[in-house]
């Protein structure tokens, strides 16, 4: 009996994976056949391209034959996702997705499910989340055969990812009935994320694990302090490096400013990240997985289980949060390569971006509580512009009070359609959770410094840190060596023009077109769309605040009340030579400021000069206003300008104007300025500052 | 370990009792409260527990001797997956779930209704609160301003005496009795028959719930929207989860009040009162006369007299008595518990004079003629009709009498609201819709 079953499955372990030959690894078909036959709950810890798809795919095949109802696969990524389509049907499987992307699949694909043409669903974590979505799910979640929960570590917030979506999925599997088969994956988590999973999920779950050694894998870490100095050693080392690669960055604006940086040196590279449109990183992925472009340069975003087997190297830009989260990322190179490059670079500016994450990981309690007394405060719930409009508190931060307590349970709000509404649970965020989650991010990070700084083997560091304590030393990398693989210092003309690339590294500031939800601004009551005749033209920034260019120069211009005459030249460069407005700007105002009288003035007065049209002094500031950065949100930030401003009428001139600043951030003061200028009789408005801030801490 | 949400025992009974979030018409059909009695019935004489029931030998078992349809049971418990999603969703949004051998179930239920006690309990706030029994104010939607007085004045003496109020948590009578034990510190029961997530989230309960002074409670799946049959269907848990129920406005003959107490009457749950007074509608004479306790106005104006006749009746019933323990003393007349009876009307004096028993009273008076209450019933009965079903069905779905479900049916073919369909017989509602709605006062 068991003996037929196993064959059936060897069959299609061999379809499936296209090889007829192939034989079960240790450990896939006991897994299997402890699924098919007792409804066991198993956690499965194994490496990366070990083969935990083809194990659910084929339970799933089995079950499917035994007549139980289709599989739940919940995982994380849509790049997961496509793969995993592909390899199932192989083996006659139906799989099918609902995702945020596929809203127009979504109606054929409940319908499939009725009919029992579907053998396995796969869903995102965050969709469990969504009201409408588990409406829907759950007649069809009836006769679910067996659950699979991909990237299991997420459910232990001793992981390096805590995802609160996980949450909810931990108390779906604390009320799953021990009928229903259960199989929870991973490739990376340690003994104590394994024996909290465990402990949450109850001692019934069972265990399989295996050494997580890569041989093909050759390990560097090089430590760089400046940006220049990396974007030259990747320009300069990059090309040489086997087949298709993944670049790795902590931040979207790294991963644009890298690809393009790349792009320039004649390297066939493209960002990617989560802000990305769902159709052009599908694109990406594909032209990666087809060795059509050299490297994708991607933040985590790119993530769990992004499937190719010939992936020839894997570079950090910055260092990653923890050494899990290294070892995760690292190890997708070389899965069937006989030689593949993971390399570690280190930066100067890393320590503060992981600060800022581990800050801004959970609520501040003060937050929650201004929220919850809002709420509280309404019989009929309140949505988040209606938040904004009552507190000074960002989107984002709104949005991640929400999204940490409306998982916690009982919770203490409920979401219906659009509105949060309190409940009657009283709550009170756990501060010693986490305090100790902080202090075990920090811990993280102390442990991939040690790790950049290993003078044992490098690979070997990895597996002991992930619980592999049979791992030996893999005499291939720079420490087992005992000398660098890759060189480690770029170039000096390389250096020089990375630095330069880093210099022109301007931006667009693009003109808001609608007033916040439910304001209405100055005498003339402006609300909803900005009619286009008030509308700000398209402006442009310098630079970034701190961006390792000109930003540099901002900072300590700021600091000493007056702008270095290298930012007026390359201001006038940028306008004259670069941006070229059309129609050319006739004359020059700038953003007047109560505290700071003379800083942009003469600035303005400079840039006036070079361009030859004459400055205006037009705007009056009159009333003293609270720094916009400290505005938290559209609605406060256009609140705290209503009748800040005057516009001197008998000055305007009728033309082009060039709007100066130093710095922009929300760009509500270049909004309402250039409705206020223009209605008082100027041409089209021109914004211009030297820096952006957005999403900088300046203050 | 972290504590799960729901017991062992509650986790196998939502498998075979709860429709899980989803609709009506959903199959397999969860079991009924007496089909869920007898399957524990005989897990008990097997020595067996609901747990068993996940090793599909023990169901085999039990669908040999039962009359289930075999596959049914099959089906109900491996909705896991069902289970699991809409647990997680209950308990995140506040609501718990108890069944019958979890320490908050309140005993009084299954004591007082067998194997009609509801299997499963969805509520929010202080289920302690469920066993604490106290008085229930039931009444009719659109009542009186001298109704909504007296409402309000027995809701006082509640709070006052540290009696608890037991609520339908309907519009009316019901929500007034709530919001006055509520706003002035008092304890309420509210079993409600709407959309349990809604009303839990309603900005009017908040502080009773937070303050554990309110649980709210359901016998049907917590999103479930108002319908008549669970209203009818509850109104035996308001009485059964009380010491005494008081009626302060009933039509006659109709509506889920009327319905309510005489069900209470003839099945002795607990002694009724009825609210006499100069504008009260003909059900509460009718009542009267069925044997219920006549309260003048009196016992509503002076919250002495009230307690007094609480007591009284509590004695009358030999049961523990709820209030004695408070202050106020006792009256001497009432120290023959055993032979005391009472009165249909209680005189103005403290004492109170002796009449029929309540009891012998109902027992001897025929029973309602199928017409009287099917106006009440039809409305549900015809909703499961929407698709084809046989007198079998109905009758296991309303946990009633073939007979009576039989005599119904015919009754409702030669009003021409029904079809019936042959091989097999089935019945289906009938294309015209009349306009049923308005025979129902609720």
């Amino acid at each position: 009996m068991d003996n037929t079953l196993k064959n059936k499955g060897l069959v299609l372990l061999r379809t499936a994976l296209q090889v007829p030959s192939a034989e079960f690894r240790a450990g896939q078909w006991e897994i299997i056949e402890q699924l098919v036959n007792d409804n066991a709950h198993l956690l499965v810890v194994q490496r990366t391209g070990w083969g935990k798809s083809v194990v659910y795919f084929i339970a799933t095949k089995l079950l499917r034959e035994k007549g139980t109802g289709p599989t739940l696969l919940i995982s994380p990524l849509l790049a997961l996702m496509r793969n995993q389509i592909a390899a199932a049907e192989r083996i006659g499987l139906s799989a099918k997705t609902i995702n945020s992307s596929n809203h127009n699949e979504w109606y054929q694909i409940y319908s499939d499910l009725e009919e029992k043409k579907i053998d396995i669903l796969i869903i995102s974590p965050e969709r469990l989340s969504n009201e409408e979505f588990r409406e829907k799910l759950l007649p069809l979640a009836q006769t679910v055969g067996l659950f699979v929960i991909d990237e299991a570590h997420c459910i232990s917030d001793w992981g390096h990812d805590f995802r609160p979506d996980y949450q909810r999925i931990l108390r779906i599997l604390q009320i799953l009935p021990e009928n229903i088969p259960l199989l929870a994956t991973t490739a990376t988590a340690n003994d104590r994320v394994i024996e909290d999973i465990r402990s949450q999920i109850g001692e019934r779950l069972g265990i399989f694990r295996g050494p997580l050694a890569r041989a093909s894998l050759i390990l560097q870490n090089i430590s760089l302090p400046s940006r220049a100095e990396r974007m030259a050693w990747l320009a300069e080392y990059i090309p040489k490096m086997p087949g298709s690669g993944i670049i790795y960055t902590m931040t979207v604006k790294d991963s644009d400013r890298i690809a393009r940086w790349l792009q320039s040196q004649g390297i066939n590279a493209q960002a990617y990240s989560g802000e990305s449109e769902s159709s052009y990183r599908e694109r990406m992925e594909q032209e990666l997985l087809e060795n059509k472009i050299k490297v994708l340069v991607a933040t985590s975003a790119l993530g769990m289980g992004f499937d190719k087997p010939d992936l020839g190297f894997v570079i950090h830009y910055q260092r990653p949060g923890s050494v899990v989260a290294y070892y995760q990322q690292m190890g997708r190179a070389g899965r069937a390569l006989p030689q593949a490059y993971g390399i570690l670079l280190a930066g100067e500016e890393d320590q503060e971006i992981i600060e800022y994450f581990i800050k801004s990981a959970f609520p501040k309690e003060e937050h929650v509580v201004t929220i919850l007394g809002e709420l509280e405060k309404s019989d009929d719930g309140l949505s988040i512009p209606m938040i904004e409009s009552r507190t000074n508190l960002s989107r984002s931060q709104i949005e991640n009070v929400f999204k940490i307590i409306s998982v916690e349970t009982p919770s203490p709000v409920v979401k219906n359609g659009s509105h949060y509404h309190a409940t009657a649970i009283t709550y009170t965020i756990n501060k010693t959770k986490i305090e100790r989650l902080t202090s075990l991010r920090h811990a993280e990070w102390n442990r991939i410094n040690e790790y950049l700084q290993s003078r044992s083997c490098l690979m070997m560091f990895l597996q002991r840190d992930l619980g592999d304590y049979d791992a030996k030393p893999c005499g291939k990398c720079s420490v087992c060596v005992g000398h660098v693989l890759i060189p480690d210092r770029p170039s000096e003309d390389l250096i020089i023009k990375a630095r330069q690339f880093l210099y022109t590294n301007q931006h667009v500031i693009s003109p808001r077109l609608q007033w916040p939800a439910g304001i209405s601004f100055s005498e003339e009551k402006w609300h909803g769309r900005i009619p286009e005749e008030l509308q700000a033209n398209p402006g442009r920034a310098l630079s970034s605040w701190g961006d390792g260019g000109w930003g540099e120069l901002v900072k300590s211009g700021k600091r000493a009340n007056h702008f270095d005459n290298k930012l007026v030249h390359t201001m006038y460069d940028l306008i004259e030579n670069q941006w070229k407005p059309d129609p050319m700007p006739t004359w020059i105002t700038c953003v007047p400021s109560l505290r700071k009288k003379t800083l942009v003035k003469n600035f303005a007065l400079e840039l006036a000069g070079l361009l030859n049209i004459p400055f205006v002094d037009c705007i009056r500031k009159i009333k003293e206003t609270n720094p916009q950065k400290m505005m938290k949100n559209s609605f406060q930030q256009v609140r705290n300008l209503d009748g800040a401003f005057e516009i001197d009428q008998d000055n305007i001139i009728d033309g082009p104007v060039l709007l100066i600043d130093d710095m922009v951030d929300s760009r509500w003061t270049f909004t309402i300025l250039a409705a206020m200028l223009q209605s008082a009789g100027s041409g089209p408005v021109y914004p211009c500052a030297l820096t952006n801030t957005q999403g900088k801490d300046v203050l | 370990m972290i504590q799960k949400s729901i017991s062992p025992d509650t986790q196998v009974t939502l498998l075979l009792c709860s429709r899980l979030g989803q609709s009506n018409e959903s199959s397999p059909r969860p079991l009924n409260a007496t089909e869920y009695a007898s399957l524990c019935q005989w897990l008990r004489n097997e020595s067996r527990s609901l747990k068993h029931l996940f090793e599909p030998e023990v169901v085999d078992n039990y669908n040999k001797i039962s009359r289930l349809e075999p596959k049914r049971l099959h089906a109900l418990l491996n909705r896991g997956g069902a289970l699991a999603l809409a647990v997680e969703d209950w308990t995140n949004k506040g609501i718990w779930i108890i069944s019958q051998s979890d320490e908050n179930y309140p005993r009084r239920l299954i004591e007082r209704l067998s194997n009609k006690a509801p299997p499963l309990l969805y509520g929010a706030g202080n289920s302690r609160l469920l066993s604490n029994g106290g008085l229930a104010v039931v009444g009719s939607r659109d009542i009186s301003e001298r109704a909504i007085l007296a409402t309000r004045q027995i809701a006082h003496h509640c709070v006052q005496n540290g009696i608890q109020l037991i609520s339908g948590g309907a519009r009316g009578v019901d929500s007034e009795g709530m919001q006055t034990v509520l706003e002035n510190g008092g304890y309420v029961i509210g079993f409600v028959a709407d959309s349990l997530l809604k009303m839990s989230v309603n900005g009017k309960y908040r502080q009773g719930l937070k303050e554990q002074r309110l649980v709210l409670v359901t016998a049907n799946d917590p999103k479930t929207p108002f319908n008549v049959g669970n209203a009818m269907a509850r109104n035996k848990f308001v009485y059964c989860l009380s010491d005494w129920t008081l009626v302060i406005a009933s039509s006659y003959n109709e509506g889920g009040t009327w319905a309510g107490a005489t069900e209470n009457l003839k099945n002795k749950w607990v002694p009724l009162f009825v609210r006499d007074d100069v504008d009260v509608p003909d059900g509460n004479y009718r009542l009267i006369d069925k044997g219920a306790i006549a309260l003048p106005p009196e016992s509503f104006s002076n919250p002495e007299k009230f307690m007094m006749v609480l007591k009284n009746t509590q004695r009358s019933e030999n049961k523990p008595c709820v209030v004695c323990d408070l202050a106020t003393p006792y009256s001497s007349v009432n120290n023959d518990v055993n032979e005391y009876k009472m009165s249909a009307v209680i005189s103005q004096s403290e004492l109170i004079s002796i009449n029929e028993t309540a009891d012998n009273s109902i027992a001897e008076k025929p029973e309602q003629s199928d017409h009287d209450l099917f106006p009440i019933v039809w409305p549900s009965i015809e909703k499961e009709l929407a698709e084809p079903k046989t007198d079998k069905e109905l009758a296991e779905c309303f946990n009633i009498e073939l007979k009576q479900m039989r005599s119904w049916l015919s009754l409702a073919i030669k009003k021409g609201d029904v079809k019936k369909l042959s091989k097999p017989i089935r019945y289906v509602r009938a294309k015209h819709k009349g306009s049923l709605n308005t025979w129902i006062e609720i």
